[in-house]
């Protein structure tokens, strides 16, 4: 048997790897990399930018209550950047430190917590706006009458709460066709 | 001028191309081997400042490799279900069409090797690659002892699928 493997491993050997355009590959991921840095840099942006504007714009800054809806958004969004970055798929940073089975281990984790942010953080998330935009509304809606005021507070709590319930039911469906199945590959390839 | 970092990749790339370029075709078949190849290296590049010397370079290389080799067949196994359901024979390359003796015993062998699965064909790669126990060990992440128990199944089904007859 192993005189058939001794051969086997020539034969592997053997095969050399095709011609390949390695300098274009490089400049293309140069100008990858510039595009990511400016990509990341907008988005870590967007947050204060946004905090900003609404301090500024809106006529909440000057109430207690107001300066805390700011804060409710501002956390909102932190909190769903930092939960996206978590949830990312692709990056490898720690490969030096993972083997194979870490690593498949460290996939699945990630990918079981984009379910999670689904099941939980998602709504935690429309609670917190909603919070934050009817405590906005006490502030900003406080000249006009109580029925418009109720009804602006219910009418936009209803819309937060229907838009992040299509968002889930869609992306369900969506994580179900895409990720369950991954989810079940990888588990499949740990050894216990 | 070329910095640093890019000496370094395609120092890398010289010594390492063809091992990187076989394990893809342990994993992916045609275009798609190709494709990890393409990845692979765009994960290396991206990554290659972010190696601390922990470990040796090959080693953490490897790691990259096989963990990219790991995703990008699982998300090639999704998108093959997703196609009409062709048989597995069609994306090889016909037998009939092979161009010398040789080129038909490496089709036999990558799709011997293709029927491993996924750990098994890890170490299948690395074995035929002459690496150590150790470092099959150490890239796959199960222990030396369980990893020599492993070579001796491959070994055997590698050669009783190539030499069927055991001639």
């Amino acid at each position: 048997m192993e005189t058939n493997f001794d051969n086997i491993q020539k034969l592997w050997q053997n095969q050399k790897a095709k011609e390949f355009d390695l300098p274009s590959l490089i400049s293309q991921m140069k100008r990858v990399e510039k595009k990511q840095k400016k990509e990341w840099i907008i988005v870590i942006s967007l947050t204060p930018i946004t905090v900003i504007f609404l301090s500024f714009v809106l006529p909440w800054r000057e109430s207690l209550l107001g300066t805390l809806s700011i804060i409710l958004v501002a956390l909102g969004m932190a909190w769903v950047i930092w939960l996206s970055a978590k949830s990312r798929l692709k990056s490898i940073d720690d490969s030096e430190r993972y083997s194979n089975q870490e690593f498949i281990q460290s996939q699945l984790k990630k990918l079981k917590l984009r379910y999670t942010i689904l099941r939980k953080h998602m709504i935690s998330y429309g609670l917190v706006i909603a919070l934050a935009i009817n405590i906005g509304y006490l502030v900003t809606l406080a000249p006009l009458s109580l029925p418009i005021r109720i009804a602006a507070h219910v009418g936009a709590t209803l819309f937060i709460f229907t838009v992040m319930w299509i968002t889930i039911r869609r992306k369900r469906k969506k994580y179900d066709q895409e990720l369950k199945p991954i989810i079940e590959d990888l588990e499949r390839l740990i050894e216990r | 001028m070329k910095s640093t970092k890019e000496l370094r990749f395609e120092e890398l790339y010289a010594q390492h191309r063809d091992r990187i370029f076989r394990l893809c075709l342990g994993f992916a078949k045609g275009e798609a081997a190709q494709d990890l190849f393409q990845e692979i290296l765009i994960k290396i590049w991206k990554h290659l400042d972010s190696f601390r010397g922990e470990s040796e370079i090959s080693t953490w290389l490897y790691r990259i490799a096989y963990n990219t080799a790991i995703t990008f067949a699982t998300k090639e196994k999704k998108l093959e279900s997703k196609q009409m359901e062709l048989p597995e024979s069609l994306h090889l390359i016909d037998p009939e069409y092979a161009h010398s003796e040789l080129e038909l015993q490496l089709h036999q062998l990558y799709q011997a090797i293709g029927e491993l699965p996924e750990l098994d064909r890890i170490i299948a790669t690395l074995l035929l690659e002459n690496t150590s126990y150790r470092g099959i060990a150490e890239i796959s992440g199960i222990s030396e002892n369980y990893v020599a128990v492993k070579v001796n199944r491959i070994k055997a089904a590698l050669t009783q699928k190539l030499n069927p007859n055991g001639n």
